[in-house]
């Protein structure tokens, strides 16, 4: 077994982990970053094709800070917690130009200093700087740069199955080595986890195969406390075939009308004046609700109509997309796209405080990971604006937090706890094979903690993954060979997989009206007088133990809230 | 639906003397990705057959293989109903169709991939860039190190310790071409072998995201002859 000692320690390789790494390596501290993937690699930055929201010296006259704060509210169904909103409209800006001091640089117009600007769903003004459709790239690339170049110490294809604890305070993490096959214990003062979210935990995700929930899993064994977790993104367009693609972004709002198998232009039924351009969330109600209502095509899905743009406009607007339809034999100036939504993004996780710090000593989050700064829904261009801030307060904490603590001893027990799971997984004969596991898991979640949710289904979904949780311990694989087992890795993950999902349900159960990306039918109605609050999650023994808490309204109010006391 | 097969070379280095071909069958589908059958036959036939990928959607570079004997990534290739794969060239093979990258990696590690300037900007707005710079830095900065052109690139083949290859020329050409880079970037791409390029363009060639290596390369050798 091999064993690193740092003070602070990065879980993920995203770019919420590298700005905090890359933020904690600035305050005299070791700094070291662990991804189970390898960097530029793995996760969803990478995929990011959008922009980063921030009303910074580039905004347009009119757009400020505070509209930004408000535009993220609104856009939040006012569940987020205002005060980290605050940071993220005031930090973001002077992040953006952080960027572009280590290497990045955004788009411009022909004069070669002023920002070109994005506008998108939800934002006032444009005010989103971006680099073509790959401004994630182009943020990993900077800060994978700039962590080179501090000799950030990284560490790739490790898989963190566990964190460590002294009695109070976080000791650093256990994991293991997916290219050597080999159990890694990294000792720490400090942790930051930015893990992202669990697209994976749904049938249809736009996420990367690699996104599984680790992050909440990981925080809720150490003790942390979760929050929001019922609330989870849609993204209507996501593509139904080819299989390998199921999920990705297959459009853009803008440029298609939704029609059902009988060619109808659906959309003007459920919103007549906004039509495809009313909320994310409508539209992916609204397309499940043409499915089941018998007037979808044969994937289970809608149609995307392009055909009404003159001839080359899509193929100008959207040329990577052109492409893939073109893959697939369609034309999109002739042809129909059957699509459906996709789970895109997790506001709820970890509950932070204005440190991003966790509910347990030492552990600090950032990025998708983090819960509070999205409420109830998220505004598009935000996320990337989430991972800067929240990397940067994280890793300026974790490091400070490191500089005043010793480090923690911890249980050598744990380690060959987990280590003996792995042989475990490795020596098994016979069982449920971890692809078969995970498949159950993504379609129960999909059929009953999806788009559309109600009682009966989510109570059937907690009896299954009851179930499946049983089944973890029977999983079974083919490929016993310890290093680059891909087998291996699924069935690791399906740990993460499955405490995700239990999360999910219980909090959508528990959350009795609808608000922003949770829907429930049976209680259709936003509730402003009951449920202005967050339900939080902590892991009591081997049960999950909910609770309530307030809404930080320190700002602004939505009509209809009672006063709190 | 037909029935489609693929032929795929198999070798576990360290269980197998030698590699071998090993023919699958599958429910072929126009229009479905190459990656759709690798995962056919890693879930329904054979769990030990090893191949990377992580995004589905052409943004990770990990999944680049040979296909009838060009490479390309098998999340963006469409499948055909007779296929041949094999791994990446120029690569070493860890098992099957997953290779061995640090190599690669282990050549960047003195580029100094990052904005070497002595005196960051710190004002509150963009700072100016030239566009043309900026056009050139955009083209470069798209490549996402998938090594397709590394499995093709005749210099790289013959001379691999005197050339560092296409895909890591195009990673120091973001820098090079960064106006606002002070790095001695002209003598990094002189002692890695950028003269020794013979503009045969089949990088470009098999480049998935247009990031156009060998143009790369060839405004780099300009640029450093006109100095």
């Amino acid at each position: 077994m091999q064993c690193f000692s740092v003070d602070v320690l990065v879980i993920g390789g995203g770019a919420a982990g590298m700005m905090a790494a890359y933020e904690a390596s600035k305050h005299s501290v070791s700094v070291a970053l662990v991804s189970k993937g390898r960097l530029e690699r793995s996760g969803c930055t990478v995929l990011a094709p959008g922009a980063i929201a921030g009303a910074g010296s580039w905004r347009q006259p009119g757009d400020s800070p505070d509209i930004h704060f408000r535009d993220t509210v609104e856009g939040g169904a006012y569940l987020n917690e205002q005060s980290l909103v605050r940071l993220l409209v005031e930090h973001t800006p002077a992040l953006i130009l952080e960027l572009e001091q280590i290497g990045a640089l955004w788009q411009r117009e022909a004069d070669g200093e002023t920002y070109s600007l994005r506008i998108d769903g939800g934002h006032s003004y444009p005010r989103c700087p971006f680099l073509e459709d790959r401004t994630g790239r182009e943020m990993m690339r900077c800060l994978h740069g700039v962590l080179r170049k501090r000799h950030v110490q990284v560490w790739e294809d490790i898989m963190i199955t566990r964190l460590l604890l002294a009695d109070d305070r976080i000791a650093g993490a256990v994991g293991y080595d997916l290219a050597h096959g080999s159990m890694v214990l990294l000792r720490a003062k400090s942790v930051i986890l930015a893990c992202g979210g669990a697209g994976v935990v749904y049938q249809n995700t736009s996420n990367p195969t690699d996104v599984t929930g680790d992050g909440f899993a990981l925080a809720l064994a150490a003790g942390a406390a979760l929050m929001d977790m019922e609330f989870v993104q849609f993204y209507p367009l996501g593509f139904l075939f080819p299989d390998s693609l199921r999920g990705a972004l297959a459009g853009l709002l803008y440029y298609v009308h939704l029609r059902n198998k009988n060619g109808e232009r659906f959309m003007l039924r459920y919103d007549p004046e906004r039509a495809e351009l009313s909320t994310r969330d409508r539209v992916a109600r609204a397309i499940c609700n043409e499915v089941r209502e018998g007037r979808g095509g044969p994937r289970g899905g809608v149609y995307i109509d392009m055909t009404h743009h003159e001839p080359g406009y899509i193929a100008r607007m959207q040329p990577s997309l052109t492409e893939s339809y073109q893959k697939q034999g369609l034309d999109p100036e002739k042809d129909w796209l059957e699509v459906a939504p996709s789970c895109h993004f997790f506001m709820g996780g970890v509950k932070v405080d204005r440190n991003w710090a966790s509910t347990v000593n030492g552990l600090f989050i950032a990025g998708e990971t983090g819960a509070g700064v999205q409420g109830a829904n998220r505004l598009s261009q935000n996320a990337l604006s989430e991972l800067l801030v929240s990397g940067h307060f994280a890793g300026l904490a974790a490091a400070q937090s490191a500089s005043g603590n010793e480090q923690a001893a911890f249980d050598p027990a744990v380690v060959q706890q987990e280590e003996s799971m792995v042989a475990r997984l490795l020596a098994r004969r016979e069982g449920v094979a971890p692809g078969v596991l995970r498949q159950r898991l993504r379609t129960l979640m999909w059929e009953h903690a999806g788009v559309y949710r109600n009682e009966h289904g989510l109570l059937q979904a907690q009896e299954e993954i009851a179930g499946l949780r049983r089944q973890l311990e029977q999983q079974c694989l083919v490929q016993k060979d310890p290093a680059w087992n891909s087998e291996l890795r699924e069935a690791l993950e399906n740990y993460f997989l499955v405490d995700t999902a239990a999360c999910i349900v219980k909090s959508a159960l528990l959350r009795k009206e609808s608000r922003g990306a949770h829907f429930r039918e049976d209680y259709p109605q936003t509730d402003q007088k009951n449920w202005l609050q967050h339900v939080i999650l902590q892991k009591k023994g081997d049960s999950l133990t909910a609770g309530f808490a307030p809404v930080d309204l320190c700002e602004i109010k939505p009509e209809g809230a009672c006063e709190l006391a | 639906m037909t029935k489609g097969t693929v032929t795929i070379r198999r070798f576990d280095p360290a269980r197998d003397s030698a590699p071998y071909w090993q023919t699958f069958s599958f429910t072929f589908q126009p229009g479905m990705t190459v990656l759709d059958v690798l995962l056919e036959i890693y879930q329904q036939q054979d769990a030990t057959l090893s191949f990377q990928y992580c995004c589905r959607n052409g943004h990770c570079g990990l999944c680049g293989v040979m296909i009838n004997g060009r490479p390309g990534m098998i999340c963006r290739e469409t499948a055909s109903a007779e296929m041949r794969l094999e791994p990446l060239a120029n690569l070493p093979v860890l098992r099957d169709l997953t290779v061995d990258r640090s190599e690669q990696d282990l050549r960047k590690q003195d580029l100094r991939l990052f904005l070497d300037r002595a005196e960051p900007y710190r004002g509150e707005s963009a700072e100016r860039i030239d566009m043309e710079a900026f056009a050139r830095f955009k083209r470069a900065a798209r490549c996402m190190e998938c090594f397709c052109c590394v499995a093709v690139c005749p210099v790289f083949t013959a001379r691999p310790h005197d050339f560092i290859g296409p895909a890591a020329f195009t990673q120091l050409a973001r820098h090079f071409f960064d106006p606002r880079d002070e790095g001695r970037r002209k003598l990094t791409a002189l002692t890695n072998g950028l003269t020794a390029c013979i503009r045969c363009g089949k990088c470009t060639d098999v480049c998935p995201h247009d990031a156009m290596p060998m143009e790369n390369i060839i405004a780099m050798q300009e640029m450093a002859a006109k100095e």
